[in-house]
């Protein structure tokens, strides 16, 4: 658990002092949302696919710089073939490169959540938005 | 006393070439150990194999009686990277904290601050840091457990005179203490100035010579004499022969030879004393072996 946390920890600091990864990561999702989501939202059904669809955009964008680039740019560091040689095994840092993930990737959907509260003229709006999740297998999306 | 490092018949090799060959060796804890060789001896290959970060091809290699590179084995080892290169973003307390997480017993940090001449640079990143102030975070990284045994790969590498002696102070605590030091390097005569007790001198992945530091100073330890003497002057010393107007040899016993030359030839002028070059120095040390 230590082990976990001090990878947790260094990881975490690194990406939050990296603006070059958190501004469009955790940013860009909600920023766009506002450009071209919020247009749609006078209707509660295409409102909500729009939301989610930002949603998975930010978890993707995340998950994609996390475990993708970011795994196969850090094998290559003299800093992470020296932290193989730390007793332990890799389950720790991976471990704690999917809790950074999902902080940065939550962090992101709560900012298109919160754009998307923002940024509604209807006050009823969010509560559609938060609806789409449950009733969209029943309900597939239309474009009008 | 206790053998902490095994090394039998070990082999390596990259797509056809071979790095190491056969190369066997045992260290006793308490030892101080340099791996000496020049530039693609194989020295970092087999550092790599022992710290678990490499597989031999051949041979079995164990580090306190378990496979290299286990946890049981790591748990006691501290080791620092040739390239010193950190995350950018992090400060060397950081670091610190986070290799001493790995272990059950760590240094306090503060110790290794100021072991390491690192109070000014502690809370800063790394990221604006010289190469010898990263080098200087990256010897106190291999001590930040309290290991009983340490890999330095090129230790001193970019560092002044001041940190070189303060790393040689710290090292010399380690093993009194019982600590057992490993360490690579190309230059011979830098390793002379380290703390160490043996040295191991390995050419194209073969060693060739292994010894007490006394033995290797006086095999290989050699430097080159330069100097000019007036024309009508004979040179003493037949070991000396002329070269450009100078009178050159490759000498082991330095001190007597140039008092001996001072004080025979009055006009004895442009002396200089140079290291021997490790390649020349084991080509040497090749041709004694081979009378």
């Amino acid at each position: 658990m230590k082990q976990v946390l001090a990878h947790f920890v260094l990881q975490a600091r690194v990406l939050l002092r990296l603006p070059g990864y958190w501004v469009p990561a955790v940013i860009f999702p909600a920023m766009l949302f506002s450009f071209f989501g919020v247009s749609s939202a006078g209707d509660p059904q295409r409102s909500a696919f729009a939301m989610a669809s930002f949603c998975i955009y930010a978890i993707a964008g995340v998950a994609f710089y996390q475990f993708g680039a970011g795994i196969a740019q850090e094998r290559e560091t003299p800093f992470d073939v020296w932290s193989r040689t730390l007793p332990g095994s890799r389950l720790p840092s991976l471990i704690a490169k999917i809790a950074t993930a999902s902080l940065f990737g939550l962090a992101a959907v709560g900012m298109v959540i919160a754009a998307a509260f923002a940024f509604s003229s209807q006050p009823s709006t969010l509560p559609n938005y938060c609806s789409w999740p449950a009733c969209a297998p029943s309900r597939p999306y239309q474009p009008r | 006393m206790e053998t902490i490092i095994n090394l039998s018949a070990i082999s390596k090799k990259f797509a056809n070439r071979s790095v190491l060959k056969g190369i066997s060796f045992s260290v006793k804890r308490g030892e101080s150990l340099a791996l000496l060789g020049p530039n693609g001896a194989g020295k970092s290959t087999l550092l790599s194999i022992l710290q678990g970060l490499r597989r031999a091809n051949e041979g079995n290699a164990d580090v306190f009686g378990h496979k290299t590179g286990s946890s049981a084995a790591m748990a006691k080892v501290g080791v620092t990277p040739q390239d010193a290169d950190f995350p950018p973003q992090m400060t060397p307390r950081e670091l610190l904290g986070f290799a001493g997480a790995h272990f059950s017993d760590p240094e306090h940090v503060g110790s290794l601050v100021t072991a390491f001449g690192l109070e000014k640079l502690v809370d800063r990143r790394t990221g604006g840091f010289s190469g010898g102030e990263r080098r200087r975070v990256a010897l106190a990284l291999a001590f930040a457990g309290r290991p009983e045994l340490v890999f330095l790969d090129e230790p001193t590498t970019g560092l002044d005179t001041g940190s070189q002696a303060m790393f040689n102070r710290y090292a010399s605590m380690f093993i009194a203490n019982g600590g057992t030091l490993i360490l690579t390097s190309h230059n011979l005569h830098e390793v002379f100035e380290y703390v160490c007790d043996r040295i191991v001198m390995i050419d194209d992945g073969e060693i060739v010579a292994d010894g007490p530091i006394s033995a290797i100073r006086d095999a290989v330890g050699a430097r080159q004499i330069r100097f000019r003497l007036d024309d009508s002057s004979q040179c003493p010393d037949e070991r000396f022969q002329r070269d450009n107007g100078y009178w050159c040899g490759v000498i082991s016993d330095v001190e007597p030879t140039l008092r001996r030359i001072l004080h025979d030839n009055q006009s004895a002028s442009n002396l200089t004393v140079e290291n021997l070059p490790l390649d020349e120095a084991i080509a040497l040390h090749r041709a004694a072996d081979a009378h």
